[in-house]
């Protein structure tokens, strides 16, 4: 069993390797709301390799001891980097829009936060339409 | 005539005088920290034990405002399938034989000392956090539904369907077990309070009382010691954090 999860990783490994050449920072879509603030919370390199790692320990940090600190939540991360497409709605998680869909669709590694989580920001949708008041 | 005598060594002196400088110098720091919990970066600490009361003899019949208000705070969607819709907090109606006498009692997790749904959770998923509230991590959640069978109050739900537009504060998915998490994003935010105790302080029925069972001076803490109050299926032994009176 453990050979073929290690055979799994080293196969996803290998693909994102070799088709790096694809996935570049350059190519992917950056539909960031500037807005929110001027820099994200680590260099872009950093993110781009840790941001799971991040994201980890952070869901540790607060479901079992509470801890809420905004630096690496994730919901900081949508209300930054989740801007409006052109008819003003945001994108769906499944399209390539949407910045973490963008890389992950490319790089074929499934994201799976946005089962449970929310993938768009709250906040402004509840002042556009105006009834969802939080 | 008595004499009295002041009686007081270096470390009497000491700690005495602190504790008169903290309260005449910085009053309204003091009662600002308590008023607004702990800070965001610091975790939950077993010097409190969340809990709350229920007097059943101010809550009625056709009111569900704490089950709405639960409903509304964290997004839970009603499928029409009653049997499999996740349900957080549960209207049950009570009716004693011989008087015919109804009461109404909001049921929820119970958040035990000794859970059972912690015992039996194979991944650790279920587990007490420091403040005594049960919960479920559904990182870990693989969804077998054991918890769900152990639970004498039958408080968990197993989310079957597929979930769109969840709330950035609750995060909930399908194959995940759930239930009362007595509004833990709240309680870190320093609200210290729950919606359905909200809803019902708004109704008017003042039936769900939340506070601290640690604190001797909380609210909750002051009537639990004044009236008899009583513990569901207190023969199990799980000392329950919900309380009720009037059952």
């Amino acid at each position: 069993m453990y050979k073929r999860i290690s055979l799994k990783i080293l196969l996803t490994f290998s693909l994102v390797f070799f088709s790096g050449a694809s996935i570049t920072h350059e190519n992917m879509p950056h539909n960031i709301d500037e807005s929110a603030g001027e820099k994200c919370v680590e260099p872009t390199d950093i993110m781009r390799a840790q941001h799971h790692i991040f994201l980890t320990q952070q869901s540790h940090d607060t479901v079992v001891k509470g801890i809420r600190t905004k630096k690496y939540s994730l919901n900081n991360c949508i209300n930054c980097h989740i801007k409006p497409v052109a008819d003003g709605t945001y994108p769906s998680v499944k399209s390539e829009e949407h910045f973490c869909s963008g890389c992950h669709i490319a790089a074929a590694a499934q994201v799976e936060c946005f089962d449970c989580h929310a993938s768009k920001p709250f906040k402004k949708v509840a002042k556009k339409i105006g009834s969802l008041e939080k | 005539m008595k004499k009295y005598e002041l009686k007081l060594d270096r470390r009497d002196f000491l700690k005495k005088s602190s504790m008169l400088g903290v309260s005449t110098i910085a009053p309204g720091v003091f009662f600002q920290e308590l008023a607004h919990g702990r800070a965001l970066d610091e975790p939950a600490s077993s010097k409190i034990r969340w809990g709350m009361l229920i007097n059943t003899n101010q809550c009625t019949d056709e009111c569900d405002a704490c089950v709405t208000a639960c409903n509304e705070e964290h997004g839970i969607e009603d499928f029409g399938r009653p049997t499999t819709d996740t349900q957080w907090i549960r209207k049950m109606t009570l009716t004693d034989e011989l008087s015919k006498k109804s009461i109404s009692v909001p049921m929820m997790c119970q958040h035990c000392e000794n859970p059972p749904c912690v015992d039996v959770c194979p991944t650790g998923a279920s587990f007490i956090r420091d403040d005594g509230i049960v919960l479920v991590n559904k990182h870990t959640c693989i969804g077998c539904r054991y918890c769900m069978m152990s639970c004498p109050y039958k408080a968990r739900s197993f989310v079957h369907e597929n979930l769109e537009n969840q709330l950035p504060h609750a995060p909930r998915g399908k194959g995940c077990v759930e239930s009362c998490n007595l509004c833990v994003h709240k309680i870190d935010n320093g609200e210290n309070n729950t919606a359905c105790a909200e809803a019902c302080q708004k109704d008017g029925h003042q039936a769900i009382l939340f506070g601290d069972l640690n604190d001797e001076e909380s609210d909750i803490s002051k009537q639990l010691k004044k009236y008899a109050t009583k513990e569901v299926r207190s023969d199990l032994g799980l000392n329950t954090a919900v309380r009720y009176r009037g059952i």
